[in-house]
């Protein structure tokens, strides 16, 4: 039962929401700005001015342009460390979009196998699996986080693995609801009573069924892996110095609030907008797949 | 409804189990406590002292039982940094944490409930645009820069409010908002959705038809009905804000479990670490057994299916 309000969040409403603020323009500016972030992400060598390793102590805290005091070669300022602030924001995407991703494809994989494993079996199995859901849930994720840095050390493979370990319920949830669904449907139904395999029942029968529901959850759920690991590596925990994450960028930009300001909106805006963008992407996404399949 | 009472008491329990064995296990992948708790430079001698003072020797399972016997009765052991118990430690730091979230899920609801409910009953309005645009901008942003930016305005810039500490109820302002924030658009899309079935199911009709006033209907039925999910997730979405805390808390040094939590993890203070992890646990397993059991109350259908 208490789960049944994150499902129903998820059931698709036959006005989504993006629809609604922008129209069907939402998922082509929404995939424009995907595009162009993960063209930008894909050609850093390319694009960036310079080499976003590079200290240069003669040119720390430069400000961004129209600031003043700023310097042409360095569009949006120097970190503290004199590093061009840009270069490390063009590389910051490729981390941001490598560890959203990947989380997204492997607590996919998790949650989804879970999902129908306890929407189609039932019973026992799906007793044990709401359990496991649950036991999960209670933990806080932030804390239990931390603590695997702690023992395992950081990484990036690390913090990818330790980010899907946590994230897997929402699929979970909402294909185990699904399935529960499509178990009651004639094809299921059919497929059984021409003496079809369990195995072949869930994966060639209710899993592609399945596929739309799974990729309008994994964008979501891919934001939010973005948004967990900056907070980890703002805290220390995560990805670390030198690699440009955005949220190490916001935790060494912290002692400049008072004086740099600015370091702080532009790491985070870029943050920001690349989440909007992966949601209202999702969103649409349903109003396309999700909803276009049952009218 | 006896038996659904049990049911549930007995699901808790066993999420219970399975927490305290994953938090009880977390501890020991971490390799040898002993040298942590003794520190990396201590000799041989020394290693050995402590894991027979800490019992680090005896049996995986034997140690399990005694350590979950204790954390029953409320001894979480001495933390290894402060001399202090785990659990004076965390006497002193829950109610600040319990006071962020409160507020924080107060904040959440005073602008999710009317809202939504507005934006429901005028689909497609300038309050249902705005209520909406709330929601998306709420889901992507970063609730830790959202906390950074507001220090810089409202801190630096404007000097309204302190950025640091837990001294008044004038540095909770600033983390209950960044906090509650988190929490606004899932509630706020529950409230709308529910408010729009409901107003469209066939007893807001009857009431209608039987002349009743738009505020009767509103508030005494159609809310009504809502309230079951919004109950449920507030308990679950109280839960994520503990965990959400030991963000906020770091940042606005607002020294609740959240703050301790993070400060002890740093330090590689265990039983203080997994004490917390076992509360905000305990919490989270309890609020949800509640509104289970509140919303068995307030619908017979879930008690009976």
């Amino acid at each position: 039962m208490m789960r049944q309000p994150l499902v129903l969040e998820m059931i698709p409403q036959s006005s989504g929401l993006a629809r609604r603020v922008l129209g069907n323009a939402s998922v082509l500016m929404s995939g424009a700005v995907l595009t162009v972030i993960l063209i930008v992400a894909i050609a850093a060598p390319l694009i960036a001015p310079h080499d976003p390793y590079v200290h240069d102590l003669s040119r720390r805290l430069l400000p961004p342009m129209l600031f003043e005091g700023h310097n042409a070669a360095h569009p949006l300022g120097t970190d503290p460390f004199g590093r061009d602030y840009l270069s490390r924001l063009i590389y910051g995407a490729r981390i941001s979009l490598v560890i959203g991703f990947s989380v997204m494809l492997i607590s996919g994989f998790i949650g989804t196998t879970l999902g129908l494993l306890a929407g189609y079996f039932g019973g026992r199995i799906d007793q044990f699996i709401m359990f496991v859901i649950n036991t999960r849930l209670a933990l806080p994720i932030f804390l239990v986080a931390m603590s695997i840095v702690v023992v395992f050390g950081p990484s990036i493979t690390g913090t990818i693995l330790t980010i899907s370990l946590f994230l897997w319920d929402r699929f979970a949830v909402v294909v185990r609801s699904a399935t529960q669904q499509a178990v009651s449907q004639d094809y299921v139904t059919a497929a059984r009573s021409i003496g079809c395999s369990n195995r072949y029942i869930l994966l060639g029968e209710i899993l592609p069924n399945l596929v739309n529901v799974v990729i309008v959850i994994g964008t979501i759920e891919m934001a939010y892996a973005i948004l967990v690991e900056a907070a980890l590596s703002f805290l220390g925990f995560g990805v670390q110095e030198p690699m440009p994450s955005w949220g190490l960028m916001l935790a060494q930009a912290r002692q400049y609030l008072f004086f740099d300001s600015w370091l702080v909106y532009i790491p985070g805006a870029a943050l920001f907008s690349l989440a909007l963008a992966i949601n209202l992407f999702g969103d649409g996404l349903r109003d396309l797949l999700v909803a276009g399949d049952r009218g | 409804m006896l038996s659904f009472v049990f049911k549930r008491l007995f699901s808790a329990f066993l999420t219970l189990l399975l927490v305290s064995v994953f938090i009880f296990l977390l501890a020991h992948l971490a390799g040898d406590p002993a040298i942590a708790v003794a520190g990396k430079e201590s000799s041989a001698e020394d290693v050995e002292r402590i894991r027979v003072h800490y019992g680090f020797d005896r049996p995986l399972v034997e140690q399990y039982f005694a350590w979950c016997g204790r954390a029953l009765s409320g001894d979480f052991g001495r933390s290894y940094h402060y001399q202090q118990t785990v659990s004076d430690m965390l006497i002193a730091r829950l109610p600040i944490t319990l006071v962020l979230g409160v507020s924080a899920l107060g904040f959440a609801l005073l602008i999710s409930l009317p809202l939504g409910i507005f934006a429901a009953i005028r689909p497609d309005s300038l309050i249902d645009r705005i209520s909406l645009f709330i929601a998306v901008v709420g889901q992507a942003m970063p609730t830790f820069w959202f906390a950074l930016v507001m220090i810089v305005f409202f801190g630096v810039t404007l000097r309204w409010l302190p950025i640091s500490g837990n001294a008044s109820w004038q540095n909770f302002i600033m983390p209950t908002i960044a906090l509650g924030y988190f929490a606004t658009p899932t509630l706020m899309r529950l409230t709308r959705a529910g408010m729009i079935d409901a107003l469209e199911s066939d007893y807001i009709r009857t009431a209608r038809a039987k002349g009743l006033s738009q505020g009767s209907i509103l508030f005494k039925h159609a809310l009504r009905n809502v309230m079951i999910p919004i109950v449920s997730v507030s308990a679950v979405q109280f839960g994520s804000m503990l965990s959400g805390s030991i963000v906020i808390e770091q940042i606005f040094a607002l020294q609740g479990i959240g703050w301790l939590g993070y400060d002890a993890t740093v330090r590689f203070d265990l039983p203080v670490v997994q004490a917390i992890t076992l509360v905000i646990a305990v919490f989270y397993v309890f609020l949800t057994l509640a509104a289970d059991l509140l919303n068995a109350i307030l619908d017979p259908r879930i008690r009976i299916g």
